[in-house]
C-alpha cells in the first residue's frame, strides 16, 4: 500500500473462483477424494486480475451486466470473502450494505434486530444503544422499535436496515443494489443521506444498474464485465463503454 | 464541513488471510482493554439474542427447560431402580447431575451445527468475529443448565446424603469452565465444517449417541469392568460427569490423574478444533 497519498482501498492483481459443485460436497467423498488425490471439483473465476486504487472522499460506481463480477467485488472488498489471489488493502471502517437488514430474525424486535446488524457491521452493542434514537428517528420507526420485526413491513424492515448502516460513521460505505426496494420517498431519502456522507468525506463504493443515479453521485465508474475490469476513469466515458457493452458491441 | 482524519489501520486480506497494519511489513496484533471488552461485549449479546430467541415463542418460557430433564430423570430413576436394581445410594440426584450435563453438551452442540447455517445472511453479507457465533451456542444452553440446576437443588433435601457442603464445591466452576471449554472446541470445528459438508450434522447425532454410551449418565462407573474404564476415563465428558458427582455427591477432591484424564484431551479438543475452524473459515464463506 501506498505510504504517501490517500488512498483507502487498493486492489492488487484481485482474483477469486469458485468451484463450480457439480457435486454437493459430503465429507465422506472428499476424505475419499483426498486419499485417491483427485480433484472432484472443476474451478471457474467470477473475477480476475482486477486492480485499482480509490482514494479517500471519492464516490465510485460499480457497473457492469449481471453475473460480471461486481457483487463478489464488494464482498471481498467487505472481507465477507477473501481473494483466491491477489490482496485488497483497505482503511478504516467499512459499512458493508450488501444486503439491508442481514442478521434479522422474525421473532426479534425492532431494536434487537438493530443490534445484532450493527455489531455485524461493526459497532459494539453500546455504540448501537447510544445512536438508537437517531436509527429509529431516521427510519421512521420511533413507536415501533420494540415490535417483533414480523410485523414490520418490507418497507419498514428495509428502512431499518439502511438506517442503522449509514450510522455506523464509515470511512467506507459499499452500497450493493441495496436501494431498489422500498418507494420513491425512501429511495430519495437514502440518496439524500448518502450524498449527505459523501459530503462528509465518506468514501463510496456503489453498485447500481441505474444510470441516472450513477452520475448523480458519481465522477468516477468501474466496468467489470466478464469478470475483469474492462473500464476505469470518468464516470460519463465509462457509461458510454457499459452502454456499448450492454448492446453487445 | 470538517475533513475526517484519515484511518490509519490497514487491514491487508490475502487468499492466506488478514492482517491489519500500520504500514507494509508491519503486523498490528489487537489485544487491547477495549478490543477484548468489545467482544465480550458481542458475546453477550449473541448469546441474550439466542436464549431469548428459544423461549420467546413459548407461553411458559423458560419453565420448559426445568421439565424435560425432571421427566427424564423420573423414568429413569424408575426404570433403573426398580426394574435394573441399581444399587447406586442416591440414584435420582446421581441421574439428574449427569442429565444436566449431557442437555448441555448434546443441546449446544446440536445447536453448534447450525450456529452458521441458520445465519448465512449475516455470516455472508457482513463481517464480525465468526468464533463468536458456536461459542454463543454453548454459552446461552450454559444458561439453559443453570437454570435447570434449580432443579437438583429442589431435589437434593428429599434424598439424605445426597450433598456434603465442602471447600471442594470451590472446584465446581473450575470442572464447568474446562466443560465450556471442551464444547467451545468442538463447537467451532462442527459449526465451520458444517458448512462445507452438510453430512456433518448426521455425523454429530450420531456421534452424540455414542458418547452418550460412552459416558457414565445413566450408569455408575464402577459398572465398567476395570480395563475399560480406564478406557472410558480418557473420554473427558468422563471426567466432568464424575468429578461434578464426586464434589458435589460425596465432598470428594479430585485426584491429579482424574486431572489429567480430563484436562488432556480438553486440551486436545480446543487445539484441533481451532485449528479445524482456522483452516476451514475462508472456505466456509464461500459455501454458506
Amino acid at each position: 500500500m501506498s505510504e504517501q497519498g490517500e488512498s483507502i482501498l487498493e486492489l492488487h492483481g484481485v482474483g477469486k473462483s469458485f468451484k463450480r459443485f457439480d457435486h454437493p460436497p459430503f465429507l465422506l467423498r472428499n476424505l475419499l477424494s483426498l486419499v485417491r488425490n483427485k480433484q472432484i471439483d472443476k474451478s471457474f473465476w467470477p473475477l480476475r486480475d482486477v486492480s485499482t486504487t480509490i482514494t479517500r472522499g471519492e464516490t465510485v460506481a460499480l457497473v457492469g451486466r449481471n453475473g460480471s463480477g461486481k457483487s463478489t467485488l464488494l464482498r471481498l472488498v467487505a472481507g465477507a470473502a477473501y481473494p483466491t489471489e491477489g490482496r485488497i488493502a483497505v482503511r478504516g471502517r467499512i459499512a458493508p450494505l450488501l444486503q439491508l437488514g442481514a442478521g434479522f430474525q422474525p421473532d426479534m424486535t425492532g431494536r434487537e434486530c438493530a443490534r445484532i446488524n450493527g455489531a455485524a457491521l461493526g459497532l459494539s452493542p453500546d455504540e448501537v444503544d447510544a445512536r438508537m434514537g437517531a436509527i429509529s428517528t431516521f427510519a421512521e420507526l420511533d413507536d415501533f422499535l420494540d415490535t417483533p420485526v414480523r410485523y414490520y413491513s418490507s418497507g419498514m424492515m428495509a428502512r431499518l436496515g439502511f438506517s442503522v448502516a449509514v450510522h455506523t460513521d464509515p470511512d467506507l460505505l459499499l452500497v450493493d443494489e441495496v436501494l431498489a426496494v422500498g418507494d420513491q420517498a425512501f429511495q430519495d431519502k437514502c440518496l439524500a443521506k448518502i450524498e449527505a456522507l459523501r459530503a462528509e468525506g465518506v468514501t463510496i463504493l456503489f453498485v447500481s444498474h441505474d444510470e441516472h443515479m450513477v452520475k448523480r453521485l458519481c465522477t468516477r465508474a468501474l466496468l467489470i464485465d466478464r469478470g475483469h475490469l474492462a473500464a476505469d476513469g470518468d464516470v460519463h466515458d465509462v457509461m458510454a463503454r457499459y452502454a456499448a457493452v450492454l448492446s453487445g458491441a | 464541513m470538517t475533513p475526517r482524519a484519515l484511518p490509519t489501520l490497514w487491514t491487508v486480506r490475502t487468499p492466506t488471510g488478514a492482517i491489519s497494519c500500520r504500514r507494509e511489513g508491519e503486523t498490528f496484533i489487537p489485544t487491547s482493554a477495549p478490543w477484548i471488552r468489545e467482544r465480550a461485549s458481542l458475546l453477550r449479546l449473541f448469546v441474550g439474542n439466542d436464549f431469548r430467541a428459544r423461549y420467546r415463542a413459548q407461553a411458559l418460557g423458560v419453565l420448559w427447560s426445568l421439565l424435560q430433564p425432571l421427566v427424564m430423570m423420573a423414568i429413569l430413576s424408575l426404570v433403573f431402580t426398580r426394574a435394573f436394581r441399581s444399587t447406586e445410594p442416591n440414584f435420582p440426584v446421581f441421574l439428574l447431575l449427569g442429565l444436566l450435563v449431557w442437555q448441555w453438551v448434546s443441546s449446544s452442540l446440536n445447536a453448534a451445527t447450525i450456529a452458521f447455517v441458520a445465519n448465512a445472511e449475516l455470516v455472508k453479507r457482513t463481517v464480525f468475529p465468526r468464533v463468536l457465533l458456536p461459542m454463543s451456542s454453548v454459552l446461552s444452553y450454559g444458561i439453559n443448565a443453570a437454570i435447570e440446576s434449580i432443579a437438583l437443588v429442589a431435589l437434593i433435601p428429599f434424598f439424605h446424603g445426597a450433598f456434603h457442603p465442602s471447600f471442594a464445591l470451590v472446584l465446581v466452576p473450575v470442572v464447568l469452565l474446562v466443560l465450556v471449554t471442551l464444547l467451545s472446541g468442538a463447537a467451532l470445528a462442527i459449526a465451520a465444517l458444517n458448512v462445507i459438508y452438510r453430512d456433518v450434522a448426521y455425523l454429530v447425532s450420531t456421534g452424540l449417541s455414542i458418547v452418550y454410551w460412552l459416558t457414565p449418565i445413566v450408569y455408575p462407573p464402577t459398572l465398567l469392568p476395570e480395563t475399560w474404564r480406564e478406557l472410558f476415563s480418557w473420554n473427558p465428558l468422563y471426567g466432568v460427569v464424575t468429578m461434578l458427582r464426586a464434589i458435589v455427591m460425596h465432598a470428594e477432591w479430585p485426584t491429579l490423574s482424574a486431572w489429567i484424564h480430563l484436562l488432556v484431551p480438553t486440551v486436545f479438543v480446543l487445539v484441533l478444533g481451532t485449528a479445524l475452524f482456522n483452516r476451514h473459515e475462508r472456505e466456509m464463506l464461500d459455501h454458506v
